[in-house]
């Protein structure tokens, strides 16, 4: 199942297409461990809470070398998430915003179909992300 | 009512974000006479765009749209016909070429189709919703 882009990512879309904003280069894929249920459409950053033990981190995806185009739809090359010193309890699901950290915007989401994963220590989540541009 | 993204423009915008197509300066907005609204799967050349009589494509610059919330709005544009009638004109698309060499990204179908005859126009004011 591919996620959703979210309203805040959309208009940064329609900016970096039509006006001056300039396309990222790189884009950071993230686990979430709140909210439960799906965020809404108009979900922003500070909306989702990370996982805050040790060893987890944002991913950084780059345009073009990390896609891969087809149709209407962008895969991403599989990114592997592993927790490394504590437990991260039930990650909900995964987003993709421009920046590591809550100063950037929310372009894309999704909750795990058979979620939540309870990540205990050394554990690990796959993800391949999927972006449908419909 | 706004227009749709097509096929061809999802692709050329996913290409564009997460791809290494270069985004396009400009993008061109045309006038079309197709009777039935187009598949989405159609590309320009599906188009029986409008012809003659002081037509053409005009140019849609990056820079100039206006931006609300999920919707692109670029200032009114206006076709007018010129030593003779265009016919039927039943939408307008917006492609990144001039002619058909390049892709279609969007198009419009009107809900009446507007009889152009000459010294008379069209006045469009495009917009895209992504979303």
């Amino acid at each position: 199942m591919a996620g959703k882009l979210v309203d805040a990512g959309e208009n940064r879309i329609l900016n970096q297409l039509f006006e001056a904003t300039a396309l990222d280069t790189t884009l950071y894929l993230r686990i979430y461990t709140a909210p439960a249920t799906e965020p809404a459409e108009t979900a922003v950053l500070a909306d989702l809470t990370e996982p805050v033990a040790t060893g987890y981190a944002a991913v950084a995806l780059t345009r073009d070398t990390d896609w891969t185009v087809t149709l209407d739809e962008a895969v991403c090359a599989q990114k592997t998430f592993t927790a490394a010193g504590g437990a991260w309890g039930n990650c909900y699901g995964y987003y993709i915003a421009t920046t590591s950290d809550n100063t950037g915007v929310l372009m894309f989401v999704e909750q795990f179909s058979d979620g939540p994963y309870n990540i205990v220590d050394t554990a690990s989540i796959k993800v391949s992300p999927k972006i449908k541009c419909a | 009512m706004a227009g749709s993204l097509y096929d061809e423009g999802e692709n050329r915008i996913a290409n564009i974000l997460l791809g290494a197509t270069p985004v396009d300066g400009a993008l061109y907005l045309g006038l079309y006479k197709n009777v039935t609204e187009p598949a989405e799967t159609v590309s320009l050349s599906d188009l029986t765009e409008v012809s003659g009589y002081g037509y053409a494509r005009q140019s849609l610059i990056r820079g100039s749209w206006v931006i609300t919330a999920d919707t692109a709005v670029y200032a009114k544009k206006t076709f007018l016909a010129s030593g003779g009638d265009w016919g039927s004109v039943t939408g307008y698309f917006i492609g990144t070429s001039i002619d058909d060499s390049g892709k279609l990204i969007g198009l419009e179908h009107f809900e009446t189709a507007y009889s152009v005859v000459d010294t008379k126009g069209i006045k469009i004011t495009p917009t895209l919703v992504f979303g």
